[in-house]
């Protein structure tokens, strides 16, 4: 596939969008909408695949390579896994149908996302990328908590937004162009305005990827919103913007100190995300204070990837272990939105549906980084890229902050499995009602699971590892 | 000999300041979105001046200005959108939980 | 270099003195003579009726948000017309599917009611 057969992944999910708004003319209405978007995602990621590595299009706007490819595959495939478990849960009290539109434009952006490699570009596709979002977080309009918790999200968002803005404004002026390529190359003589420039730039997408010290907006919006929103909204579009990070990233990396930048926001999302969950009963919170931590883990690979000048090896890593963590982080999220925010709400799940207790166990094994599962390979790929680069103080952290963070996700497993059935909160209607295509979708996720981790090699020579 | 481009840059970055500071200090939803826009404006001025500055011939900055224009006026919509929807219910536009952000 | 700033200094300068003296010319110049009648709000003839910080209709917001659309529509449009004829043809299409993607959100709007007046 090559030439403009390259955006055709972001046409038919953009046709999928707006036939979505116009979903209760197909004979079905939402259910149809849901199964036929996901339908359309597939047969999106057939054409995202067969992309040919290494080719500009639109005057060299866009550009294809081997981990964008990857990137876009599982943005995709993850997206099919939330809007088939969407086609027969929904959203309760309100209709579907706008979900699953809003949700298609961000995968729009975040597909345009992957392969930009301008700067004009970059922001119009990560903020189509995110403006979705924001309403699949505020999307129960009659729940004012959920809806505070959208606009404080927001807010600071567009905040961050514009200090970004304002760093890109000056990454064109110093250097001329909007290029990442010609800007890697002129930005290291432009000194001290370069690296503020460079820094007001990555405090936006830190903040996007809720790294400390730009994480706090995470937990309270996480916790106001829908579980089946915090499930899309907390992995698909993050995704993507890992991909942008490391473009930016390698743009970067000509100008000194960025590497103690690096370092010193995965430290602090390591240690603020792995401690703050510590004590947190809702499983929404907990797992937005987790998401912060695993930010911290994927920023050791970028640190790692400048201090040794541009390797690719930290960078693929990086790339990996976004995936890695997104897949089980989203299957989660899902059962949370079947079974109950509180962590509570877990107690008793192993004889009330056991197999999904076990999902649920091999998620967070793959969370913590047991092997063989693909969280493992990911952190060992980042580990190994941080020792390679001199930064054992880091990968120290690392290390630690993953047996401490252990400890928060037994919490969920000794509620599933061991916690005496009087520790259960009084349930209205206990029962989650039976679903194949919902169980269809969770199945699928865990198959991934495993899949990513028994074909870690696999996954890692498709990005372009050597 | 013209107004330099440190006169620009000077106005944008007081501009700015002036928002993130309004963006940062007030309770009223609606009063932090009139300072994102400040902060919006102040980027425009930015770009438009760095292009008629560093790249007279090529309208890079000013093609980005418009569509940062055009991304900013699409998220106010957005965010007004959802301040009448809270203001349904809680008759109110006060942030009061925004003091936990400004840490 | 100065003599632009000079230009703007004059301007700056000729504007508030123009405002100033606006002000303190009707302080000086109007017999001073104050009545309940008109001190009260100046509301076109009509007796002002509660407080001025009035709610507006919702409907009024979804009306600002349709006319937004096309507001930005416009933007792009200048620039595209001018470029119209150096980049040919292939632009002609480009705002085509742009337009047609905004007026497909115009037909859901619409679709949805939010242009009939409640």
């Amino acid at each position: 596939m090559t030439g403009y057969w390259l955006i055709a992944p972001e046409v038919i999910v953009t046709l999928g969008a707006l036939i979505a708004l116009f979903g209760n003319m197909l004979p079905g209405k939402d259910r149809t909408t849901a199964l036929l978007s996901a339908a359309l995602c597939v047969g999106a990621t057939a054409v995202a695949w067969l992309a040919t590595p290494g080719e500009a299009i639109f005057g060299g706007l866009l550009t294809s390579s081997a981990p964008a490819s990857v990137m876009r595959v599982a943005i995709l495939l993850l997206t099919a896994v939330w809007l088939l478990w969407l086609s027969s849960r929904g959203y309760e009290g309100e209709r579907s149908r706008e979900a699953v539109a809003m949700a298609l434009f961000s995968v729009t952006g975040a597909l345009l996302l992957t392969h930009t490699t301008e700067l004009i570009t970059m922001f119009i596709a990560l903020e189509l990328a995110t403006i979705p979002a924001y309403m699949l977080m505020g999307y129960r309009r009659r729940d004012i908590h959920g809806l505070e918790g959208a606009l404080k999200y927001f807010l600071l968002s567009m905040l961050t937004s514009l200090i970004m803005l304002y760093g890109l404004s000056f990454l064109y002026g110093l250097t001329g162009t909007t290029h990442f390529g010609q800007i890697a190359e002129a930005l290291p003589g432009t000194g001290t305005l370069g690296l503020i420039a460079a820094v007001l730039t990555m405090v936006g997408l830190f903040s996007k990827l809720s790294a400390a010290p730009f994480h706090f907006w995470a937990p309270d919006s996480y916790a106001g919103a829908p579980a089946a929103s915090v499930a899309f909204v907390s992995t698909v579009p993050k995704l993507a913007g890992v991909l942008v990070l490391i473009h930016l990233v390698q743009a970067f990396q000509g100008i000194p100190g960025i590497e103690l930048v690096l370092a010193f926001a995965a430290a602090a999302s390591m240690l603020l995300g792995n401690l703050s969950a510590l004590g947190q009963t809702d499983t929404r919170r907990l797992m937005a204070y987790s998401g912060v931590a695993h930010t911290g883990y994927l920023l050791i690979g970028l640190a790692g990837a400048v201090a040794v000048g541009g390797g690719q090896e930290g960078y693929l890593a990086t790339t990996f272990y976004a995936i890695a963590y997104s897949i089980p982080s989203l299957a989660i999220m899902l059962v949370v939105a079947e079974e109950g925010d509180s962590v509570a709400d877990m107690t008793g799940l192993a004889t009330r549906r056991p197999w999904v207790a076990w999902a649920m166990l091999a998620w967070l094994v793959s969370l913590i980084g047991i092997p063989p599962l693909a969280g493992f390979f990911g952190k060992l790929y980042l580990f190994e890229t941080g020792l390679e680069a001199g930064l054992a103080w880091l990968v120290l952290i690392g290390v630690v902050t993953s047996i401490i963070s252990a400890a928060y996700y037994f919490r969920i497993v000794r509620a599933m499995f061991l916690a005496p059935a009087e520790e259960a909160p009084d349930r209205p209607a206990g029962e989650v009602a039976a679903s194949r295509s919902a169980d269809a979708a969770l199945v699928i996720a865990l198959v991934a699971t495993v899949a990513v981790g028994v074909g870690a090699s696999l996954v890692m020579r498709a990005l372009g590892w050597v | 000999m013209n107004i330099g481009l440190e006169a620009f840059l000077g106005l944008s970055a007081v501009l700015f300041a002036l928002g993130l500071y309004g963006a940062l200090s007030k309770r009223s939803a609606v009063m932090v979105l009139m300072s994102l826009e400040l902060m919006a404006v102040a980027v425009g001025l930015n770009l438009v001046a760095f292009s008629r500055f560093v790249t007279p011939e090529a309208m890079t900055g000013q093609a980005f200005a418009i569509f940062a224009m055009v991304v900013s006026a699409a998220e106010i919509g957005l965010a007004l959108a959802i301040v009448i929807a809270i203001y349904r219910h809680a008759r109110s536009v006060e942030l009061s939980a925004l003091e936990r952000l400004k840490g | 270099m100065g003599q632009d700033y000079l230009t703007l200094a004059m301007f700056v300068l000729v504007g508030l003195l123009f405002s100033a003296a606006a002000v303190a010319a009707s302080n000086l110049l109007s017999p001073s003579a104050p009545s309940a009648a008109k001190s009260s709000t100046y509301e076109c003839g009509s007796l002002p009726i509660g407080s001025p910080w009035v709610q507006f209709r919702v409907g009024y917001y979804v009306y600002a948000l349709l006319f937004l659309v096309f507001d930005i529509e416009t933007v792009f449009l200048y620039p595209w017309a001018l470029a119209f004829n150096r980049m040919g043809v292939s632009i002609l299409f480009a705002m085509a599917i742009f337009v047609f993607i905004l007026l497909v959100g115009l037909v859901y709007a619409w679709k949805e009611g939010a242009l009939e007046w409640r």
